[in-house]
């Protein structure tokens, strides 16, 4: 895309999508963590001491603040926890603690892509 | 990048850039807006090109050639909550708008056309944004800046690195801002056309570089130190720090303690304000200092914490910076009420004389001699230009019984009406020097 301000690569950017927006049922801290989710996954590099065998699905490991931070600020702790809430009841995503350190209190997230694919298919053919 | 999740066709979306919410002093509105008004302004300029070639076509067919348009963006209030997908609400939309309108980085106008149209139209300055965000801390792992202005180890381990400033001036291009600038095709941004070699360091002066700032501006920037340091150590001025470097950080904002900042930064944070400049600090600190070793001439004391809360205070910089504040700050010649009664004794009438126990005398209704209806309704300013005219023309030295008289009235109508001392001493002294030829000779032996 052109970019009319100055872009540097190092900038970080979060995405509000429309389409988001509505597969969550309107809820804009779901559709925020969702796109941050997305990108998580994508960008994701296995830790060798979180694979479980025949386990091959990506966990991304996030606390409440480094959604915040991911999010530019546009999240507060409890809109994180609201939304995240969200997409867990929407079967968006997973959730688990760390399988082999129990003192690792640090929530991991999976996101189930084929489930929002779905969803968003839905939505757009209902249009 | 590969997207996970499917995108329908169409999608709208905001996109919400890190370094529009540094830029705009982290309001979050300020940047989603920034960010809308970019996208619109980006679908204008398109717009605007799609246009030029339409009108080319039509004037190869001969036909009248349609608007092209320009970038203002016609935008509501509630047109700005749909766009941010309902992030934002009426009242930070305007909080926003508020921001973006403070710091200049946009513009707005009413409709040019109709008049009767209230829905304001804007425009990005692209030139100013740009120019904040190459002055924006470099990030290296990139994640979020909120809360860390200046990663700390890096600016650290760049200043001890020995190489770094000849690094610096050796490979100007290699600075990652100076390259990225040169593809977005920014005119306005002056980080690319500075020349680093051609700049006159002073090789004897071993300036810590600002590895955010780069070698010019550190260059400036110290300079400004210097002066800080050099007027502390010159009129010995004690409680006041002098702080080593660019880097080093200091307390900013007294209300809020915890908060630090590096002297570049708030020098920056300064210069980016409108009609600021490097110039005026050099100036305010001159003033400041100038002021404070001076307490005899001046009653202001007060002594800035550091450097960096005398520039970001509204009374540090900003004040020192007018010289009539200064003008202000003087100290008025003592207690006017003693001048006044100093000048009288040293008034000696040969005409009017008057009891100096009984000074305004109710009964006959005189001051110093005079009448109270002189005194109160004398024209000094005439008078006195009619005695200087005489005193320009006439025997030097020598002034006129008729005049003398006058100026002995005007003398005493000065002190009744609190004229301004000088002029007051000035007629003293024409007085005296002129009162020997109007004694009596009784009164000379």
């Amino acid at each position: 895309m052109y970019n009319l301000l100055f872009n540097s690569s190092n900038d970080y950017c979060v995405f509000v999508r429309e389409s988001f927006t509505k597969v969550c049922n309107g809820d804009l801290s779901a559709s925020i963590l969702l796109s941050i989710l997305e990108n998580l996954t994508t960008t994701f590099t296995p830790d060798p001491n979180e694979i479980i065998d025949g386990d091959e699905r990506i966990w991304i490991k996030q606390t409440c603040k480094e959604f915040i931070s991911n999010s530019n600020g546009m999240l507060t702790a409890n809109k994180t926890k609201s939304g995240l809430k969200t997409l867990v009841e929407l079967g968006f995503i997973l959730k688990r603690t760390h399988p082999y350190q129990k003192w690792n209190r640090t929530i991991q997230y999976h996101l189930l892509v084929n489930e929002v694919n779905k969803h968003l298919l839905a939505i757009e053919e209902n249009e | 990048m590969e997207n996970l999740i499917t995108r329908p066709e169409k999608d709208f979306f905001v996109a919400l850039r890190n370094s529009f919410v540094n830029v705009c002093n982290g309001d979050l509105p300020a940047a989603i807006i920034l960010s809308i008004l970019e996208n619109w302004t980006i679908y204008k300029i398109k717009n605007i090109q799609q246009n030029k070639i339409h009108n080319e076509v039509l004037k190869k067919q001969g036909k009248k050639p349609v608007d092209v348009g320009d970038v203002w963006i016609y935008k509501s209030n509630s047109e700005f909550r749909t766009d941010s997908l309902g992030f934002l609400s009426k009242n930070s939309v305007i909080s926003g708008i508020k921001t973006l309108l403070d710091l200049g980085f946009i513009e707005k106008r009413n409709n040019p056309k109709i008049g009767w149209d209230r829905t304001l139209q804007w425009k990005v300055v692209p030139e100013k944004i740009n120019k904040c965000i190459c002055h924006l801390p470099k990030q290296e792992d990139g994640g979020s800046y909120l809360g860390k202005a200046i990663p700390k180890n890096t600016s650290k381990k760049l200043l001890k690195d020995k190489s770094f400033n000849n690094n610096v001036s050796e490979k100007p291009k290699e600075t990652t801002t100076a390259a990225k600038v040169d593809s977005v095709d920014v005119d306005s941004v002056d980080v690319d056309s500075v020349d680093v070699d051609s700049v006159d360091v002073d090789t004897d002066k071993t300036y810590s570089v600002d590895p955010v700032l780069g070698a010019v501006d550190s260059e400036i920037f110290n300079q400004i130190l210097d002066n800080w340091n050099s007027c502390i150590k010159s009129n010995d001025i004690k409680g006041i720090p002098s702080p080593r470097s660019l880097t080093s950080k200091l307390k900013f904002d007294l209300t809020k303690p915890r908060v630090t900042q590096t002297i570049s930064e708030s020098i920056v944070n300064y210069t980016e304000q409108d009609g600021n400049s490097v110039e005026d600090i050099n100036k305010a600190i001159g003033n400041y200092f100038r002021v404070l070793s001076n307490p005899d001439k001046y009653f202001y004391t007060f002594k800035f914490q550091n450097i960096s809360v005398f520039i970001h205070s509204e009374k540090g910089v900003c004040k020192f910076k007018n010289d009539s504040y200064i003008n202000t700050l003087r100290k008025k010649e003592t207690d006017n009420a003693d001048q006044y009664k100093k000048l009288r004794l040293s008034y000696d009438p040969v005409f009017f004389k008057y009891n100096s126990s009984n000074i305004l005398d109710t009964n006959a209704q005189t001051y110093c001699g005079v009448g109270i209806g002189i005194c109160k309704g004398r024209d000094i300013s005439r008078i006195l230009n009619e005695i200087n005219s005489y005193v320009e023309f006439g025997v030097p030295g020598e002034l006129a019984i008729s005049y003398f008289f006058m100026l002995e009235e005007t003398i005493v109508a000065g002190l009744y009406q609190k004229i301004d001392l000088d002029v007051l001493r000035d007629m003293i002294e024409t007085h005296s020097a002129n009162r020997t030829f109007h004694l009596k000779p009784t009164e000379i032996l």
